[in-house]
């Protein structure tokens, strides 16, 4: 009976190890094993240093406090946000966004101002709705400041109803 | 697809969606689900505890920052691999970090080998058994750190994690072939170091 | 904030104030530049006539003012008009109606009338015309009747 007359490849044995094989290439290494002992010691090597890593991590990062790890990652976040918070804040009450902010306000207003005159005093319908009879407004409709000429008679009155002045005036050479 | 799968799977979108609001507790329920595992990858890829917690930190909040771009392709633990690996893959030490690992090595080789040690003279450890664990373990770690990092990163997710090649090749978008040739060569230099002794 | 910050966004709030009163004190000036002004001329007499449709709603309160019969519309004239442009309008009788804006006052605005007959003025004028109001002025004899123009403006 032959035995052994070969060895697995030590990079077929690592794949063997880690379970990524074929199903029947597997079974070929599982029977050369039981009667190859190199092979199993190299098998068994494996094994070790997978145990020895894994004990090694897990002995240096047992210090290691998860809880304070998750509670700092919260604290961060936290933190991040309020600062995120505070720079809108910042931003927000900046000279830098409350000055343009301030003047484009003005000219807001401003140009309110230039659009309410526009439309308010160059076109008929707002006129119109803004027109206040002079029958409710005590003053009346014109002043007159002073007046000259070649006249005889100068009368100043109002309409009965709307309280429009009325100029009266007769001309120097007509009959009154 | 079975069943059981099928159900994780909707387990895992619920929680992602819930993430995706905003929900703390999600979260939460996120980091003690993979905060040990995420050590474990970090530990295994620097070789330094309190680089790993830095590391483990950053990833929590690169994914609370960035879990609306979570496009759910992968698993959201292939996701979290994955940051984790490039976060301590690209891991820059600042001046700071050095001057403090250098600190806390001098410290542990003036306080022994830490706490983990059992006393001298018991039952379990003679002087001469100590002595050859300590041997081992030092060989064994400095072949361990003179591994190229990538390879690190292989071996760890698959000796730790145990995940398939498959599943190294996706979270390393690397090729299967890839992540055999690695791990054999990451074994291959480790049992060295480690059966240099009697064993 | 701090104090100097505060005297800061203070002094600045003050300042865009006074621009904003500054400009919109500009506006009413260039837009007060602008006089729209109506004149209606109507010839009233005892005649048989009767009222002129045309001259509209007017109408009730010159009837209210006056006994005449007739009110006959003789023309209307717009006129738009800057700061101290003269605009004519023409009277019955060769008169013409020459309007000037000097300014506002308030919610009025300086009118100067005159009125010329024969290249002469004969009447001169300056009233302050409420915004949107109307003054009656007549008297001057036409024919039987008499002249009446009714000017109206706004600003």
């Amino acid at each position: 009976m032959q035995k052994n007359l070969y060895h697995i490849e030590p990079i077929m044995l690592s794949q063997f190890a880690d379970g990524e094989v074929k199903p029947d290439e597997a079974e070929r290494i599982r029977q050369h094993l039981s009667d190859c002992p190199d092979c199993r010691k190299a098998m068994n090597d494996n094994l070790f240093l997978s145990s020895h890593f894994n004990n090694y991590i897990s002995l240096n990062t047992s210090a290691i406090n998860p809880s304070a790890l998750e509670t700092k990652v919260l604290e961060k976040i936290h933190y991040k946000n309020e600062i995120l918070l505070d720079k809108i804040k910042r931003i927000l009450f900046s000279d830098k966004i409350l000055i343009p902010t301030s003047a484009m306000a003005s000219v807001l207003v401003i140009l309110f101002c230039f659009s309410y005159q526009f439309i308010y005093r160059n076109s008929d319908g707002p006129v119109n709705r803004l027109t206040v009879p002079t029958s409710a407004v005590s003053a009346p409709s014109a002043i007159v400041d002073s007046f000259s000429g070649e006249t005889t008679t100068v009368m100043i009155m109002e309409t009965p109803h709307s309280h429009e002045t009325i100029l009266w005036y007769n001309e120097k050479n007509e009959k009154v | 697809m079975s069943k059981k799968v099928k159900a994780k799977k909707h387990a895992e979108h619920l929680l992602i969606e819930r993430l995706k609001q905003g929900d703390e507790d999600a979260f939460v329920s996120l980091m003690r689900q993979y905060r040990a595992a995420l050590i474990n990858i970090a530990y295994g890829i620097t070789s330094d505890s309190e680089e790993s917690q830095d590391i483990v930190q950053e990833v929590f909040l690169k994914v609370y920052s960035s879990i609306h771009s979570f496009n759910e392709k992968s698993s959201i633990r292939t996701w979290l691999y994955r940051i984790t690996v490039n976060q301590s893959l690209n891991w820059i030490r600042t001046w700071k970090r050095r001057l403090k690992w250098q600190h806390q090595s001098l410290t542990q080789e003036t306080s022994g080998d830490g706490i983990n040690q059992p006393e001298l003279g018991s039952e379990k450890y003679s002087p001469s058994d100590l002595f050859e664990e300590k041997e081992l373990t030092w060989r064994f770690e400095k072949e361990l750190k003179a591994l190229p990092k990538k390879t690190r990163a292989v071996f760890v997710l698959r000796e730790n994690q145990g995940l398939s090649y498959d599943e190294i090749a996706r979270v390393l978008n690397i090729k299967r072939g890839t992540v055999c040739s690695r791990l054999y060569h990451a074994r291959l230099k480790l049992k060295k170091a480690l059966l240099k002794g009697d064993r | 904030m701090k104090k100097s910050e505060i005297k800061v966004v203070l002094t600045i709030g003050k300042t865009l104030l006074a621009l904003a009163s500054f400009f919109i004190l500009m506006t009413n000036i260039v837009y007060a530049s602008q006089f729209n002004v109506t004149i209606t001329t109507i010839v009233a007499s005892h005649g048989n006539k009767g009222v002129d449709r045309r001259i509209g709603g007017q109408i009730k309160e010159l009837q209210a003012s006056f006994r005449y019969s007739s009110y006959q519309l003789v023309n209307k004239t717009h006129k738009r008009l800057a700061l101290n442009q003269t605009g004519n309008a023409p009277l019955p009788g060769g008169r013409v109606l020459s309007i000037t804006p000097l300014g506002v006052a308030g919610n009025r605005a300086k009118l100067k009338l005159a009125v010329f007959k024969n290249g002469s003025s004969n009447f001169q004028t300056v009233i302050q015309l409420l915004n949107n109001g109307r003054i009656i002025v007549g008297g001057p004899q036409h024919g039987s009747g008499v002249i009446i123009f009714i000017i109206s403006n706004s600003f």
